[in-house]
């Protein structure tokens, strides 16, 4: 239980930091010059919610537990690995997706995810995937009109129109 | 305004518009059926697929998958108790129980037919109340907005987390923190850019929204997966009829009536929307109901099952209202409508009436249409698209993770935008988890420029003096709502202290 609130207390000085700083890079912006009266310039909105920032997550951070008051259990409880390992999956593909192609890149993503959440059916993998890939990338070209750059789209449409 | 009406039917009609309505009503019943994926992330995303549209059909596709999804959100409360949208919780109270008795059809139906109900009236309101408070909000000037946007944000920090308003305005501010990210309009002066080209717009409104939403709740469910017996449950149980006797529709009828104007109102007020409205309309159908009649709920009771249905339906029209006659989001989902036609250079607030009123009517007649799509074509269809809610979580999962990614891909092309709107979606799950919630942020984001700009125009026409905000009558009125938005949890823990013990 103590480790929730822990986090809470965390989250909060992760807030606070935050708010501190946009404020300090907000003091940092440059102010309409030529000595005009200025009542809002671009850094006093900012400034303001910075201050606001400020007040509300040191709120957060001191104010005392409500009495009474319990945390959820099992509220860090779950599959972190996995979502750890689907969200370096995602980024891969991000990284991917120019080089590879949006063809293979995707199709990948789609399998590996769908392994390392579980799915064991070569079939599913290859085949499922495969099949939303080519509707996908059919549907963006010739639906949207928009290009994605794929090599192997590019070699598919050569061997298929027999060039 | 009959012109105008016959402008909309016009623009309304158009084969792609109609084709809009019912794309819409589609994905958003499917996006709604799945656990996790609510109106917002169905909207947020739906954005990527408007760019290519003019604004009136955007935006009909937007309401389309609005009530689409809230319409799908009841079909997997009744038949798998999972609410697939917070509106639809007070649903699974009577209507799982009704489909465990194997009445799944009966319950399926009474919502379809209560949320027709809730939405048509709504939008007769809509329809004849929507013009008048666009002539009236004419007259509203920057303080007054200035004050709205204030409002807007109070109201929706207030109600979306009962007894943490700390923590949804922490939220807001985060929100209004980054909507200042970019060049100002006013100055030109770059503001927290750090010397990147790529910020002097700011942040992407679509990114923000898809990671926020979708995304997030997409990993959530990957951290935590739906229970196998919800997968089970799905398969084996069969639907039933879809047929209503006589009987239910004497009992659905007062109680959708009731639920269907209660509805509408709760839904046009800032920050409040159909999850409120579907909890109150639940609770004041089960207070009227006869002795007899009140033990059913909670076990289903059809009064139960329609009230909230109805409400929650109306409400959703309802907050279209602040919406399109002031420009001003009165919740999350219509906040992300907000900030998808400001991006299409359409800014909803009384001119919309006057400068594109195609647009404004063709909206609020989809209203209508929608609703008839969903009830003659969707309940048919409910018995396939439930076989969507068994397709494994380990394939629809990385689907919906794909959608998302995709989505901002195909905008953007930036393989930097994808890893940041991985990393802003992990930040948003820790922040949900610890209860702080997503909705204010978004608001906060869309608002942020037009408060900027009325405080701005505001105080140069008062001469730099903070008195137009007690100076003129409009503004004092709203800032004082504002205060007693603010001040609610006080009087909420008042009543309760001098409230007679349960």
């Amino acid at each position: 239980m103590s480790r929730a609130l822990g986090a809470e207390r965390w989250v909060a000085l992760f807030l606070l930091v935050l708010s501190v700083s946009y404020g300090y890079f907000a003091l940092e912006l440059e102010s309409l010059t030529l000595g005009r009266s200025e009542v809002l310039g671009p850094r006093t909105f900012p400034l303001v919610l910075a201050a606001c920032g400020t007040l509300l997550s040191l709120v957060l951070l001191l104010r005392p537990r409500a009495p009474g008051a319990t945390v959820p259990d099992g509220r860090w409880r779950g599959d972190w690995f996995s979502l750890v390992l689907v969200m370096g999956l995602m980024a891969l593909y991000a990284v991917t997706l120019r080089p590879l192609g949006f063809f293979v890149a995707t199709w990948f993503f789609l399998a590996a995810s769908s392994w390392a959440l579980g799915e064991r059916r070569v079939k599913v993998l290859a085949g499922v995937c495969l099949a939303v890939v080519l509707v996908f990338e059919l549907t963006i070209r010739t639906l949207l009109g928009l290009y994605v750059q794929d090599p192997v789209w590019e070699l598919l449409g050569r061997v298929l129109s027999g060039r | 305004m009959l012109e105008g009406i016959l402008q909309g039917l016009d623009t309304l009609l158009d084969p792609l518009n109609l084709l809009m309505v019912l794309t819409g009503c589609l994905a958003g019943t499917l996006i709604g059926m799945l656990p996790g994926l609510g109106p917002i992330s169905a909207i947020a995303l739906m954005i990527p697929v408007t760019y290519g549209l003019d604004p009136a059909s955007a935006l009909i596709l937007m309401a389309g998958v609005y009530y689409g999804a809230v319409f799908g959100g009841s079909t997997s409360s009744i038949l798998i108790n999972a609410p697939g949208v917070a509106g639809t919780v007070a649903t699974t109270f009577d209507g799982y129980p009704m489909a465990r008795r194997g009445e799944a059809g009966r319950a399926l139906a009474i919502a379809a037919y209560s949320s027709f109900t809730g939405g048509t009236v709504a939008a007769v309101f809509l329809l004849l109340a929507a013009p008048g408070l666009a002539l009236v909000s004419l007259s509203f000037q920057s303080p007054e907005y200035f004050a709205l946007t204030v409002l807007g944000l109070a109201a929706i920090s207030a109600f979306a987390q009962p007894g943490q308003m700390a923590k949804a305005w922490m939220m807001a501010i985060v929100g209004l923190m980054l909507a200042t990210v970019g060049q100002d309009v006013a100055s030109d002066v770059p503001r927290f850019t750090f010397g990147r080209v790529e910020l002097l717009d700011g942040l992407s409104f679509l990114l923000l929204a898809m990671a926020t939403f979708a995304l997030s709740e997409a990993l959530m469910s990957v951290l935590q997966p739906p229970s196998q017996e919800d997968e089970g449950t799905r398969s084996r149980r069969g639907i039933g009829s879809l047929r209503l006797a006589r009987d239910d529709l004497r009992q659905m009828a007062p109680a959708v009536g009731r639920s269907s104007v209660l509805g509408f109102f709760i839904g046009v007020l800032p920050g409040a929307g159909a999850t409120l409205a579907s909890f109150l309309a639940y609770a004041v159908e089960k207070s009227l109901a006869p002795a007899r009649r009140k033990a059913e709920f909670g076990r289903g009771s059809v009064a139960g099952l329609a009230a909230p249905e109805a409400a929650n339906n109306a409400a959703s029209s309802g907050s279209f209202v602040p919406l399109l006659t002031l420009g001003i989001p009165g919740s999350g989902t219509t906040a992300v409508m907000l900030g998808a036609l400001i991006s299409f250079g359409v800014q909803p607030g009384p001119r919309l009436l006057v400068d594109r009123p195609e647009v404004f009517w063709s909206v609020i007649l989809s209203m209508y249409l929608g609703n008839l799509v969903l009830l003659f074509l969707n309940l048919p269809m409910i018995p396939y698209l439930a076989r969507l809610l068994a397709v494994p979580s380990q394939l629809l999962v990385p689907l919906i993770l794909f959608f998302s990614l995709v989505g901002v891909y195909l905008v953007s092309w930036s393989a930097l935008d994808l890893v940041l709107m991985i990393a802003i979606a992990f930040g948003a799950l820790l922040l949900r988890r610890l209860d702080y919630p997503m909705p204010p942020l978004v608001l906060g984001f869309v608002l942020g420029p037009l408060m900027e700009e009325n405080l701005r125009r505001s105080l140069i026409l008062h001469d730099n003096r903070l008195s137009f905000l007690w100076h003129r009558p409009a503004t004092a009125t709203l800032l004082v709502v504002t205060l007693g938005v603010l001040t609610l949890p006080l009087w909420q823990s008042r009543v309760r202290a001098q409230g007679s013990p349960r």
